[in-house]
């Protein structure tokens, strides 16, 4: 009975969660490089300008990028968890290395008029999400091409851009907020995992040791076998 | 009187190595599938080395431990290195230990006289899940907290006693800080202190029974007039200068992972696993490492969760 309890209680859980995250298309492909310095700084200035209202970056303490866009410590919002009716936004230090850089890209593009949802907005990869769209100004406002029941069917099949269409221009064009928006998930994909750019450089050196490592250890050991080898056959020529 | 004589009369050390490995005679037809022992000793130290540094940084309380990491990460000059090194290398051993495991099966290394050297090595498995499993709550993620969850209802599943066992592991009720600090002290105190003796046990048998090999002849029984097997080489220094090769090859795998893609696209570190432990949220899915997955697999398949439990333990 206990255990059917459980099942229950966990089962129910399991479903809302689902229900909350559900993504009903597929996510485009950003085209971040976190080598490039001069996105990533300006990913770190656009999240400074649009998200750090709400969002804290709070790993990010000492970084040169961080810093020199002016995300500080000080600066960063501290909710307790029952701020926004239970639903505080979230942390944004590790959002990449828990959702991916395709997800974010393809998240913060497709919000469209919802008036049935309590933001006025809603979002084809994260369904009934709490963030309202903060893009309303600079990218426009989307709409719905299909009726709403119908994305249950869609899930996954299709592109957000095969799904909204823009019915009021905002102040940049499709192309910039596209960079725009590629910025930002380049500066949340660098503070995701900062040790990256040390990482890969230094790695080519470790490599490199390794392998001139393995080939002189090589060398020596094949020849310590020619002479088990020259015995093993001079034996069994006998 | 020389330095290593006066060493030598009160501590062996020169007679222990010859013992070992100067006049330790291993087949000398060990192919391929025979470096996966030394491999894993190499695994086992990279996983404490890394663990004593990565334990001056953790702080193993609900509240600190996922920001202790977090901080690791980015504030501990080389702490990336460190923490990516040991969260590859757990997932390493494995590779390793799966492959030693079906060298010994296929080639028959359970067979008399060597029961207890592949005994012993089914306990140094279940160690090293244990290990494992215990390391892997620490970081206190979401997947972390649900792992260990799932794992203590198995406990809870035994008839009459699991109850009372299962609390007695988690210290709570629930899941809490206080089975975090409690697979704390066994990931770093108890588990590797049995770990490394029963490594110590497995060596002993083997160098008691000797290495199997792929013929399947036993070297021993074929000695020269020396006493010495005809068909033997001296471990030091043929098979040390291959097994460091086999490790020189193995470090530039490893290393390529932990530079390049540490995570390995979340099957090493996994995503959910970035979320702080919330006891509120239940994950959509929980799953545990990729080396637990079989067993996971036989568990999930039986309805009956006892029953499950135990065939998850047969397998």
């Amino acid at each position: 009975m206990k255990g059917l309890i459980l099942t229950v209680i966990l089962g129910g859980t399991v479903t809302y969660v689902n229900a909350i995250e559900q993504s009903f298309v597929k996510p485009d492909k950003a085209p971040i490089d976190i080598k490039d310095r001069a996105t990533v700084l300006r990913g770190a200035v656009h999240f400074k300008a649009q998200c750090l209202t709400c969002h804290s970056m709070k790993y990010m303490r000492f970084d040169e990028i961080s810093q020199e866009a002016g995300i500080v410590p000080k600066l960063m919002p501290v909710w307790d968890e029952f701020a926004w009716g239970g639903n505080p936004p979230p942390d944004l230090s590790l959002v990449v290395k828990r959702r991916s850089a395709d997800w974010v890209y393809t998240f913060l593009r497709s919000f469209y008029l919802d008036a049935g949802h309590s933001t006025g907005f809603n979002n084809l990869v994260w369904h009934n999400t709490k963030m309202p769209n903060p893009f309303v100004g600079i990218q426009g406002q989307q709409v719905l091409m299909v009726p709403l029941s119908d994305l249950q069917h869609i899930r996954g099949e299709k592109r957000w851009s095969e799904l909204l269409e823009l019915e009021t221009q905002g102040a940049m064009t499709g192309e910039q907020f596209d960079d725009y928006v590629n910025d930002m998930v380049n500066y949340l994909a660098y503070a995701s995992d900062p040790s990256s750019l040390e990482r890969e450089k230094i790695g080519s050196w470790v490599i490199g040791y390794m392998v001139v490592l393995f080939i002189v250890l090589l060398a020596l050991s094949l020849s310590y076998w020619d002479d088990i080898k020259r015995k093993h056959y001079q034996s069994s020529d006998k | 009187m020389s330095f290593n004589q006066w060493i030598n009369s009160r501590l062996p050390i020169s007679d222990f190595f010859d013992q070992h490995l100067r006049q330790y005679y291993a087949p000398k037809n060990l192919n391929f599938w025979y470096f996966f022992g030394s491999l894993a000793i190499l695994c086992l130290s990279i996983q404490i080395i890394s663990g004593i540094w990565l334990l001056m940084y953790y702080e193993p309380t609900a509240k600190t431990a996922f920001d202790s990491i977090e901080f690791m990460m980015r504030e501990v000059p080389y702490g990336w290195l460190l923490r990516y090194v040991h969260a590859v290398g757990a997932s390493s051993f494995f590779v390793i230990l799966y492959f030693h495991l079906y060298r010994a099966l296929m080639y028959g290394s359970y067979q008399r006289p060597r029961e207890l050297l592949w005994l012993s090595g089914v306990l140094l498995l279940i160690l090293a899940m244990a290990e494992a499993y215990t390391g892997y709550v620490l970081p206190w993620g979401q997947m972390s907290y649900w792992a260990a969850k799932v794992i203590m209802n198995i406990f809870g599943a035994i008839p009459f006693i699991g109850e009372p066992i299962m609390h007695l592991i988690q210290g709570d009720y629930v899941v809490s800080e206080v089975t975090l600090q409690r697979f704390f002290a066994f990931h770093v105190v108890a588990f590797p202190m049995i770990l490394l003796a029963m490594v110590f046990l497995h060596l002993v048998a083997l160098h008691t029974v000797g290495s199997n090999n792929p013929d399947g002849i036993e070297i021993k029984d074929n000695k020269g007039a020396d006493g010495i097997p005809k068909d033997g080489v001296p471990f030091h220094p043929y098979f040390t200068i291959k097994d460091l090769v086999a490790a020189a090859a193995f470090l530039i795998i490893f290393f390529t992972i932990v530079f390049y893609n540490p995570t390995m696209d979340g099957l090493f570190l996994e995503k959910e696993n970035f979320i702080p432990a919330n006891p509120l949220v239940t994950p959509p899915e929980i799953k545990p490492s990729w080396y637990l997955a079989p067993y996971y697999a036989i568990l999930r398949a039986v309805p009956n969760q006892l029953l499950g439990a135990l065939a998850m333990i047969s397998g």
